[in-house]
């Protein structure tokens, strides 16, 4: 599965995204949490170094901005790979095994679907606080099962191929056949999925940090930013523009990419 | 030709389905194979004869009968003890591309076997192996770190011969492993398996509805039709002289590469109505729709598979028809 | 002026069929192709995978894809083709130039019976009214013969057998009395006996209707028993053409010859 069309624009800018995400907050002079009292709500300025201007408590927009997509990216891709392992492992297991095993790990999928997804988070905030360890908990608890449904559909039409057969008869165990044979012939179809379920986890959680049960202050991640942005938005729009049109950027770029290898992975399976 | 029995079927019945759903695709099939053997299965779509390998080897379950490998009924060993006599038990497929793992390299396709079957070998060991039978089936060494799609179909089958010899299995099932190239290779093809039979003194359990391919490979031959055997025997004999009416068909049917003989040759006999079907399935021939010989008898009473000039068939008219 | 009968139906003069490859570097799966086929005549064309049989099916029907460049001359009685307008050629397909696949599982549509299928093909091309369209269906499905055609009619392709979905494919193909019939590998899906009476069923049709019969296999058994001349395609040419018992009896090229080789091969082995 060579990738041989990827969306040069949208790599290069995700690219860029996340070595900024990396280098700003080492080149800037300045952090993000230490408010400065003279240089409260100030406009972009490029003699201060201030490039974006800062926030309400002195702050520095742009490195702020850097942190928050640190964050929010980091959120994403902690949830994603947990979901993953998760996902994966239930899918192909049900899906193999098929039966009565098969039905009980499916219609434990379909219980959690029904689950409420907001209370759930917010039962969790008020069991153990708002933290950001929980906000990834939260998500990737709620994430693998799309991930398990479709691992499991491919696994279905996967057991009944020639060298899955090849691999009975030649005398492996259902364990190694599903960790030597079927999973690598799911990776295709797994990281496809990864690169689409990145950009719903970041709207997920920019969603929660708006609503105030992501991550807590001084910690900043893109929704918090479009929270407090927000709030201000008469008196100073760019609070909120710069987060809301770089959240859009990214989720926008990985959607792209994720499209683009799934194409890819399409025409490579024929 | 023959040695101590190796393999051996007794009454197989595979049924699927549910309840009131239930297809039988086998009904009480028998069948012995010994050492150095070659035994034919030919039929037509819907025989059986691909439930049957999959029967032997344990992949689908039985609704009655019993598979024996050296005298041993597969069916009371467990889980673990079945999976180590596979080493005997192998099996080349109808689509060689599909039954090969497409994210593996042939290297470590070809090795698989060695890995369950014989655990202590070191990777260099394993690979030197790899190496003499890849070679041994007409693949050069260099194929060892390539993937399948980049191989063709004779090639593909080459690579998955060499899978399931590796180990050194006693008996070899073929699935139709012919049908699906090209003529020019499957001559090279039939020919690799019968040079490897002779060396190895392997028996052979071939599936086929080519008729050709049989005659070349096989010196026994099953003829099966919806689940039940037809006819059995030498297949010289059974080719010069076949006594049930479906081999019957089945030969005249067959085409060859000869103008002279296969032109201008008369349709195949319409099938019989001289009779009023019983409404038991299980009380008339499985043929009765397509006989041209059938008679109130067959819609009556099944035949019974009996001996018969030499092999065994399953005829009522067997007699009448041959002298005929 | 010439006398119609000696022409031939359908001329291929240079016929190729290019492809640009993805380095931009074109490669022939047809390359220079030229074959008649006169009214009436069964013309087989022999090839292994591969050597461009298929392609030149479609680049009589005007099936290609898009891709595809097509360059020669393909004359249907008196009409080039090649560069017909897609009007003109939707006009004749499945009217005076019918294709039989190799896979009717594939080629019929699983959510429409058999019967609206075929009806559909008289109504776009012969204006019938539905009705009318079903007597003719009927009568049909009675000639190539599928039993019980009243009850067939309203099946789905699922509950068919293999052998006959391929005569009801056969019967769609024949609808409007083409002129000529093209058939890729009709027979190669199918068992030993279904085949014969299929083949049958060809050479029958042939002598009731005059169809013309261009007819595309590797199996050489399948046209030493139909065909009347053979075509050997073989990487995208064709590299001999000869009258059938000829072919057979001094095949020239050594292409042919291996072909033959191989077939024969087997024929004769026993163990």
């Amino acid at each position: 599965m060579t990738p041989t069309r990827l969306p040069r624009p949208s790599l290069v800018v995700l690219i860029s995204i996340l070595v900024a995400a990396l280098a700003v907050p080492w080149i800037s002079p300045y952090d993000y949490y230490t408010p400065s009292w003279d240089e409260l709500d100030l406009a972009p300025h490029l003699a201060s170094g201030h490039l974006l201007g800062t926030d309400g408590l002195g702050r520095d927009l742009l490195v702020r901005l850097m942190w928050g997509c640190r964050i929010s990216l980091l959120v994403a891709l902690l949830a994603s790979l947990t979901s993953l392992v998760i996902g994966v492992l239930w899918g192909v297991t049900a899906g193999y095994l098929g039966g009565r095993t098969d039905d009980l790990m499916m219609r434990a999928v379909d219980v959690l679907y029904s689950l409420p997804f907001i209370p759930f988070v917010i039962v969790l905030t008020v069991l153990f606080g708002r933290n950001i360890l929980l906000l990834f908990i939260a998500i990737g608890a709620v994430s693998w099962l799309d991930i398990a449904r479709i691992v499991r559909g491919q696994t279905l039409s996967l057991r009944h191929r020639e060298f899955i057969e090849a691999a009975r008869v030649g005398g492996m165990t259902s364990f190694s056949i599903i960790t030597r044979h079927l999973i690598p012939n799911l990776i295709g179809i797994v990281l496809v999925y990864l690169t689409l379920t990145i950009p719903t986890v970041i709207l997920i959680e920019a969603l929660l940090s708006f609503l105030g049960l992501g991550a807590q202050a001084p910690l900043t991640s893109l929704g918090v930013m479009i929270a407090d942005g927000a709030a201000q938005m008469q008196s100073r729009p760019l609070l909120l523009i710069c987060p809301a049109v770089l959240l859009a950027v990214l989720v926008y770029c990985c959607n792209r990419i994720g499209d683009a290898l799934r194409d890819a992975s399409d025409r490579a399976s024929g | 030709m023959s040695g101590p029995l190796l393999l051996e079927g007794r009454d197989i019945a595979v049924s699927y389905g549910k309840k009131t759903a239930i297809f039988t695709a086998l009904h009480s099939v028998s069948f012995t194979l010994a050492k150095g053997e070659s035994l034919a299965v030919v039929g037509e779509s819907g025989s059986g004869k691909s439930t049957l390998a999959r029967a032997v080897l344990r992949l689908v379950p039985l609704a009655a009968g019993q598979v024996l490998l050296y005298g041993e009924d597969l069916a009371t060993l467990s889980a673990r003890e079945l999976r180590q006599r596979r080493r005997d038990l192998q099996l080349i497929f109808q689509d060689p591309l599909a039954s090969l793992d497409p994210r593996m390299q042939v290297g470590d396709i070809v090795a698989q076997p060695l890995r369950v079957f014989a655990p202590q070998l070191d990777a260099k060991a394993r690979r030197d192996r790899v190496v003499s039978q890849l070679e041994s089936v007409g693949m050069p060494a260099s194929a060892l770190a390539r993937y399948p799609h980049e191989f063709s179909g004779g090639q593909a089958q080459r690579i998955g011969i060499a899978r399931a010899l590796i180990a050194g299995p006693a008996v070899l099932l073929c699935d139709e492993p012919v049908s699906a190239l090209d003529v020019s290779i499957r001559a090279q093809i039939l020919e690799l398996l019968e040079s490897q039979r002779r060396q190895r003194d392997l028996a052979l359990l071939f599936i086929a509805h080519d008729l050709a391919a049989v005659r070349f490979l096989c010196s026994r031959t099953l003829v099966l039709f919806r689940g039940e055997i037809m006819e059995e025997g030498g297949t010289a004999a059974l080719f010069d002289a076949p006594a049930h009416p479906y081999t019957i068909a089945l030969l005249s049917a067959a085409l060859v590469a000869d103008p002279r003989r296969v032109r201008g040759r008369p349709k195949l006999p319409a099938a019989s109505t001289d009779f009023v079907a019983s409404a038991q399935a299980d009380a008339c021939c499985a043929y009765l729709g397509r006989c041209p010989h059938a008679v109130q008898r067959c819609a009556q009473e099944k035949p019974v598979l009996r001996e018969f000039a030499g092999g065994r068939v399953a005829c009522h008219r067997a007699e009448e028809i041959a002298s005929a | 002026m010439e006398n119609p009968a000696a022409s031939p139906l359908l001329a291929l003069s240079n016929v190729s069929v290019q492809f640009p490859d993805e380095g931009g570097v074109a490669s022939f799966a047809v390359h220079n192709a030229n074959l008649d086929l006169k009214g009436g005549e069964i013309l087989g064309v022999a090839g292994e995978s591969g050597s461009g049989k298929t392609q030149l099916l479609m680049a009589i029907m005007g099936l290609t894809p898009r891709s595809a460049r097509l360059s020669g001359n393909l004359v249907f009685k008196g009409e080039e083709l090649l560069h017909a307008r897609r009007q003109r050629l939707r006009e004749l397909r499945g009217n005076r130039i019918a294709l039989v696949f190799q896979d009717p599982m594939t080629a019929l549509n699983p959510y429409l019976t058999i019967g609206r299928q075929m009806t559909e093909v008289l109504e776009y091309h012969g204006g019938h009214s539905r009705a009318a369209a079903r007597v003719r269906v009927l009568a049909m499905l009675e000639s190539v013969g599928i039993d019980n055609p009243s009850l067939r009619i309203g099946q789905y392709p699922h509950q068919l057998s293999g052998g006959m979905r391929q005569r009801v494919m056969l019967g769609m193909a024949l609808l409007c009395e083409p002129d000529l019939l093209l058939a890729d590998e009709p027979t190669t899906a199918l068992d030993v006996t279904v085949q014969a009476q299929v083949l049958d069923l060809l050479l029958e049709l042939r002598a009731r209707l005059g169809t013309a019969i261009l007819l595309v296999t590797h199996d050489l058994g399948v046209l030493a028993r139909v065909a009347d001349r053979i075509a050997v395609m073989q990487a995208g040419n064709i590299v001999e053409q000869a009258e059938v018992t000829a072919l057979f009896a001094a095949p020239q090229h050594p292409y042919t010859r291996m072909l033959l080789d191989s077939a024969r091969r087997l024929d004769a082995g026993s163990a």
